[in-house]
């Protein structure tokens, strides 16, 4: 643990805290008591209302709502939810695991498959495959998200009747069924919205790969490589991709806040329980303690992504170490 | 790159025309036929894109829906240009603790997802008007248009022309606005052509989320969440937005970058 390293997670802990700040103090700035914008249009019942003064409260001023909220965070407390009726902390805790399951497979796939399509493309320039490589890649920049997906239901769910249309798993599924038939059944729902998510979010790190490997493709030792006779995939792997990679480390940046966005959309369109899904019908139903507290959930979870990310960064890149 | 930016044109224009000329050659998009069999119909010579569930012809509200679309989006890069221009320039002009301020700042924008603010400010205040979803849109774009005039003006600071300009007397104001302002205006309009697709997409997404543009309004986002339900027997109602999203997204995406490539050929 570097000295540097102590210095970049103080500044991730700092960011978070202010970016939760300046969700609150946004919060009062906007018009309307934030007590009475947080019941909208639903009567006052006198527990819900005793439950929500505890963290939100419309006696208090800008400075005293953000000492109040930050309180109930310390202890564990994220208020209550107004269209689930339920501790937010409950709803919370069983939509995370989906979410980080699709979102890790897609970071996975995302990193692994990208990384290499990009390498192979930047290797092979000019043929039909690099062209529909790249035409691929071109759609899932300009299409959003929950286009893909919804074309991928149409096509896959309506007109071929091959995978479901949402959900985490069937519900008519017996119950007695075995752990193969539930992990397959799983495994059905899973294919759509990762595609969604793999085609939404894929182009950032593949193409900046590509843009990284085609200079070293160029450089003086891939020739002598090759001349020497060294087998394609070792140049692929150790001369082009290795010099290559420091700059896909910093890509993280672009590529993280496209992973959230796509999660909120993508799991609306399929209906997965995860963060996303919450955060969008939270937000239709008006409920902002779920949206706050998610939401900051997701900073959090960004915030210690991005993190990783330098870490790995200073790990891969030597001429960081120094400093 | 000149063929990529005369697509990018011609592609924008095309919008352009459908926002300006479609909803008054389409039939009125709020009409509703009164024969009950108009509903679900196919695309044929009548409606060009077929009708929906409440008998309107799909290609007015299409139309109508570029006409939203563009207006948004063109609010939301307009309020990101200025902010993120005032801000940049004060985090990359401004000396000592108020210009590192100002950089914080910049940092903490850029590590908030933009879709979660988005989300909390529509959770509060509710369905907007377009005119407000689109300044709300630029509220929270302006981090990444600050981060490059900041570069910018980090980097003008020290040309020659500038320093000439303090030597020869000239007020901390006059270089800012007069010598260092201008300079930093291709980054800007690379910045606002790009954010431009990212405004439409994130107008897209929240209406299809139903928390966007009030549902009676037609809008791509929205008409694609109608569009949900019938998928089985009407997929045209699915196609069309997602085409017009499509050329839409990738107009302005064709467009920032034949831009970039010209005005900055260095950041290629």
């Amino acid at each position: 643990m570097s000295r540097w390293m102590i210095r970049r997670i103080a500044e991730a802990v700092a960011t978070t805290v202010v970016a939760l700040l300046l969700l609150i103090v946004l919060l009062h700035l906007l018009p309307g008591d934030p007590l009475s914008a947080l019941l909208g249009d639903r009567g006052a019942d006198p527990a819900v209302r005793a439950d929500l003064e505890r963290c939100w409260s419309s006696h208090r001023n800008t400075w005293q709502s953000v000492t109040t909220y930050f309180g109930c965070l310390a202890r564990g407390d994220l208020s209550y939810s107004l269209s689930k009726q339920e501790p937010v902390l409950q709803l919370i805790r069983e939509r995370l695991g989906p979410t980080l399951l699709l979102g890790g497979l897609t970071l996975l796939i995302d990193f692994t498959i990208g990384l290499a399509l990009g390498v192979w493309s930047a290797l092979h320039p000019d043929t039909w495959r690099a062209r529909l490589i790249s035409a691929t890649t071109i759609v899932g920049y300009t299409l959003p998200s929950f286009v893909v997906g919804m074309l991928l239901v149409w096509i896959f769910a309506i007109k071929l009747p091959w995978l479901p249309t949402g959900q985490l798993s069937e519900v008519t599924l017996p119950v007695d069924s075995g752990a193969w038939a539930v992990f397959a059944d799983h495994i059905k729902h899973l294919i759509l919205p990762l595609t969604a998510m793999v085609i939404a979010t894929i182009a950032v790190p593949l193409r900046q790969q590509r843009t990284a490997a085609m200079t070293t493709a160029a450089a003086p030792w891939v020739l002598a490589a090759r001349a020497r006779g060294v087998r394609p995939f070792a140049v692929a792997w150790r001369h082009c991709w290795r010099p290559a990679l420091t700059p896909i480390v910093t890509l993280l940046g672009l590529w993280v806040p496209m992973l959230v966005a796509g999660a909120v959309f993508v799991e609306s369109v399929f209906s997965w329980p995860g963060m996303g899904s919450l955060l969008a019908d939270a937000t239709f139903a008006r409920d902002v303690p779920v949206v706050v507290a998610a939401g900051f959930v997701v900073i959090v979870v960004v915030q210690i992504g991005s993190l990783l990310a330098d870490a790995l960064y200073h790990i891969v890149d030597p001429a960081q170490r120094s400093t | 790159m000149k063929s990529q930016r005369g697509w990018g044109i011609l592609l924008l224009g095309l919008l352009v025309l459908l926002a300006v000329i479609g909803p008054w050659v389409a039939p009125d998009w709020h009409a509703m036929s009164d024969a009950l069999t108009d509903a679900l119909l196919p695309p044929s010579r009548a409606h060009w894109f077929g009708t929906d569930q409440l008998r309107r012809d799909v290609f007015a509200r299409l139309a109508y829906g570029a006409r939203v679309s563009l207006v948004v989006a063109t609010i939301a890069v307009t309020v990101a240009a200025i902010l993120g221009t005032m801000i940049g320039l004060a985090a990359g002009t401004a000396v000592g603790w108020i210009g590192a301020t100002v950089q914080r700042c910049i940092n903490v924008g850029l590590a908030l997802p933009r879709v979660i603010v988005l989300l909390v400010v529509l959770a509060a205040v509710g369905l907007l008007s377009p005119v407000a979803l689109g300044i709300i849109l630029g509220g929270t774009g302006w981090p990444a248009v600050a981060r490059l005039v900041r570069g910018e003006a980090l980097r003008l600071r020290e040309a020659p022309f500038v320093v000439a300009a303090h030597a020869l007397g000239a007020t901390p104001g006059r270089v800012v606005w007069r010598e260092i302002l201008p300079g930093t205006m291709p980054a800007v309009l690379v910045a606002t052509t790009l954010g431009l697709a990212d405004a439409i997409l994130l107008e897209a997404g929240l209406s299809f989320i139903g928390v966007g543009v009030k549902a009676p309004i037609p809008s791509w986002g929205g008409m694609i969440l109608e569009a949900r339900e019938q998928l089985t027997n009407a997929p045209w109602l699915l196609i069309a937005p997602c085409l017009a999203l499509g050329l839409a997204t990738s107009a302005a995406t064709l467009l920032g970058e034949a831009l970039r490539t010209s005005l900055q050929p260095d950041t290629r």
